[in-house]
């Protein structure tokens, strides 16, 4: 199983998905890449990088049962990988891509709390 | 038919009854209405056996009723095109479908694309299934480290024989949050939260466990949009530390809305701090931040940084855009990009003065139609006149003509103020006060137009009476609220007679004023006269310095109504050498009961002797003596 852990120190440096909502450091996602989102190509790709993951983000969750865990399924989070998600990112991706992603068939669910009302 | 006929009144039992018939009996649908084909109240209990005798029946009488030929050719044509009609729809589902299949078939590959994406969040609430959450003190601050920890040991006990039990834990900490100091752990027993938290640094589990009610756990999750910046926006500087709490404006967001362009006025003193800062120090250990003083905000000047450091300045004096120690300045203000999380972009209340500093253009219109938060609007004067323009409400500010009369609102000192509108510049209105008679200037957005006009006397809601003790300047802003009239206030004047508001008294003694009771404090009487204008016609005066002279509705005083108030006044009684406590000299009637007594003398110089009383008056004997 992936290290998910991130030590006090190198916790500033850690970045969230826009798509997934994972926190994952910035070396991690860069040498790994999204691992829900393997669609958005991050690994290796630091302009993808930089407008699919936001710095600022709030509200840590830690997933150990995505499948049992409520939480998890409140967050649309069920079907990822255990690990540390956040409750809220800001930011939003790019038009082009998000609309290359759509046209792709998926589903994107907005992170950063835009769209709570629609439900 | 038998079964036409009868019509029963059916049950939800009897229905479904009916549709399982209807598949088996399909062929002689067609002859049937709906309501024949539910039928049979009087059923038998024995279906198969009723039935059968049922289609025996029937299928008899088909004939019979139905013997012109003509009439079941052409059922059984519209038969025919129901079926063919059925079959085209099926064959457009069945495309369908593969174009479902066409546009969605890859999404197993994209993990986490699945369809709970599509799932409305209400159909998640949570149910007694689910794990229960509980919060758990711990150190606030320390929330994030805290959920990595968990992270940690989670992995760390994974696939081993004690593995955790819980399924999530998560943190809404956060400067502004509510739920700092709390972390919330998902688990189905508590006993899992212990041994996950056990031993944990800055996490208090042995502290009572909260446990969430199962309505309010969706929302511990609630997340609120953050509202984006337009252009034009005030916010104020985190950072760069020299900045600090300064007011900027949003030029630009990025696409991703991380980043924002703010223009504002720099703090350059064009001298070695800024050099100094600029670098690394010698070491190469990261600068500290600026210590001391700031210098002070002041537009760029290309002169003053030409002088000091021209070698770091470049630029274009035709559009005054100049680059100055890699910093960039247009129009003498420092346009820099900005991290969103180093602005704080609520409550930033931008002042007169600091907004005075920035500058703005615009349109002017009149609004036609509003619709949420965009107004359309047709422009009067400008560069768009007589276009018709949609405009966020955000986009736009009130305008006043002079002569206007205006009445501050918000969030200003000045708030209720009335006047005369005597300047506008930009945004900023100058006003002359109803009341003062003073100018005061704010800005347009903080006035509306006045329907109430401030007269002598009264201000807006207040009306100069309402309450007025000491005499002091006010402004309306100060007045917190007007005191509502207490109208059972009630006090006793200094002959003990109960006095009200609206009673007419009159001062005994001092300056003698007579005036009509408009409020009680304590054991003090506002009045109001008539007899001078000198604090519009207000009196004080202490409530056992005042008599009554008329009650209002001519209620009666004093002792015929109620208790007699000095009666009762327990310090009255305790005080005997009070004026009324000493009886009345009794009136004595014919002869002295004294005379012809024999009396010793006790005082004086006929001190001792005894003698006879021959006569009295009220306070002399006169005696006699052998």
């Amino acid at each position: 199983m992936a290290d998910n852990f991130v030590p006090p120190g190198q916790q500033r440096y850690t970045r969230a998905c826009m798509v997934c909502s994972i926190v994952m450091t910035q070396a991690r996602f860069r040498s790994e890449g999204c691992p829900n989102c393997p669609f958005l190509e991050l690994r290796g790709n630091t302009d993808a990088l930089d407008s699919c993951t936001s710095t600022v983000f709030e509200g840590l969750i830690t997933v150990a049962n995505p499948k049992k865990s409520w939480v998890a399924k409140w967050q649309r989070l069920d079907t990822y990988v255990p690990g540390v998600y956040a409750t809220k990112v800001s930011g939003s991706i790019p038009e082009d891509i998000r609309n290359g992603l759509i046209e792709d068939g998926h589903v994107l669910i907005p992170r950063d709390g835009s769209g709570v009302d629609v439900d | 038919m038998k079964t036409t006929m009868k019509m029963p009144t059916r049950t939800r039992k009897e229905k479904e009854r009916g549709h399982r018939r209807k598949r088996r009996r399909d062929k002689r649908n067609a002859f049937f209405d709906i309501e024949a084909e539910v039928d049979d109240e009087d059923e038998p209990e024995d279906d198969e056996e009723a039935e059968a005798e049922n289609e025996g029946f029937i299928e008899q009488e088909e004939p019979g009723d139905f013997g012109d030929a003509g009439r079941l050719e052409s059922d059984r044509r519209h038969r025919e095109l129901d079926l063919q009609r059925d079959r085209m729809n099926h064959e457009d589902l069945q495309k369908e479908a593969e174009s479902f299949v066409r546009k969605y078939g890859h999404r197993r590959h994209a993990r986490g694309m699945g369809d709970t994406s599509i799932v409305p969040q209400r159909l998640l609430l949570p149910s007694v299934d689910d794990p229960s959450i509980w919060g758990v003190r711990c150190k606030e601050g320390k929330e994030r480290e805290i959920v990595f920890s968990i992270t940690k040991r989670i992995q760390e006990k994974m696939g081993t024989k004690d593995e955790l039990g819980i399924t999530a834990a998560f943190e809404r900490g956060g400067p502004n949050s509510i739920m700092k100091g709390l972390i919330y752990v998902e688990a189905y027993r508590q006993t899992d939260i212990l041994q996950a938290l056990d031993g944990m640094l800055n996490v208090y589990p042995r502290t009572k466990l909260l446990l969430v009610d199962i309505k309010e756990m969706p929302d511990l999750l609630r997340v609120q949009k953050t509202p984006t910046l337009e252009p034009g926006a005030w916010v104020r500087l985190r950072r760069p530390l020299k900045y600090a709490g300064d007011l900027a404006q949003v030029q630009d967001i990025t696409e991703n809305g991380l980043d924002v362009r703010v223009r504002f006025i720099p703090r350059l003193d064009y001298g070695m701090r800024d050099e100094s800062l600029s670098g690394a120090t010698a070491d190469g250990k990261r600068k500290r931040p600026a210590i001391g003083p700031k210098p002070p905000q002041k537009l760029f000047s290309e002169v003053e940084a030409r002088k000091r450091n021209p070698r770091n300045l470049t630029g274009n004096p035709q559009t005054n855009v100049w680059t100055y120690n890699g910093d960039q300045f247009e129009g003498g203000f420092l346009v820099k990009d900005i991290k969103i999380q180093h602005l704080s972009v609520d409550d930033v209340n931008p002042t007169l003065e600091e907004v005075t500093r920035f500058t703005s253009g615009g349109e002017d219109g009149k609004a036609t139609k509003v619709q949420a938060d965009i107004v359309t609007l047709v422009v009067t004067e400008g560069e768009l006149v007589g276009q018709t323009i949609d405009v966020p409400t955000k986009g736009l500010r009130k305008r006043f003509q002079l002569g206007d009369h205006v009445k501050v609102i918000g969030g200003s000192r000045y708030r209720d103020e009335l006047g005369m509108v005597v300047k506008i510049s930009e945004d900023r209105v100058t006003l002359l006060t109803d009341q003062t008679n003073t100018e005061i200037t704010v800005f347009s957005k903080d006035l509306r137009e006045a329907s109430d006009i401030a007269g002598q006397g009264s201000l807006g809601q207040y009306s100069l009476l309402d309450l007025n003790g000491d005499t002091r300047q006010v402004m309306p802003s100060q007045i917190a609220n007007k005191l509502p009239k207490r109208k059972l206030a009630v006090a006793a004047d200094r002959t003990g007679s109960e006095i009200r508001p609206d009673d007419v008294v009159k001062e005994y003694g001092g300056m003698g004023r007579q005036g009509k009771i408009i409020h009680i404090h304590r054991s003090y009487v506002f009045c109001h006269t008539h007899q001078t204008t000198e604090n519009a016609g207000i009196f004080v005066s202490r409530v056992n310095s005042v008599s009554t002279i008329s009650a209002k509705g001519g209620r009666i005083n004093a002792a015929s109504s109620g208790p007699d108030l000095d009666s009762m006044n327990p310090a009255k009684k305790l005080n005997p050498t009070g004026r009324n406590d000493m009886p009345p000299p009794r009136q004595v009637f014919g002869r002295d009961k004294l005379v012809g007594q024999t009396v010793t003398i006790r005082k004086g110089g006929w001190k001792g002797l005894l003698g006879r009383v021959k006569d009295t008056t009220d306070t002399h004997a006169r005696c006699q003596w052998p």
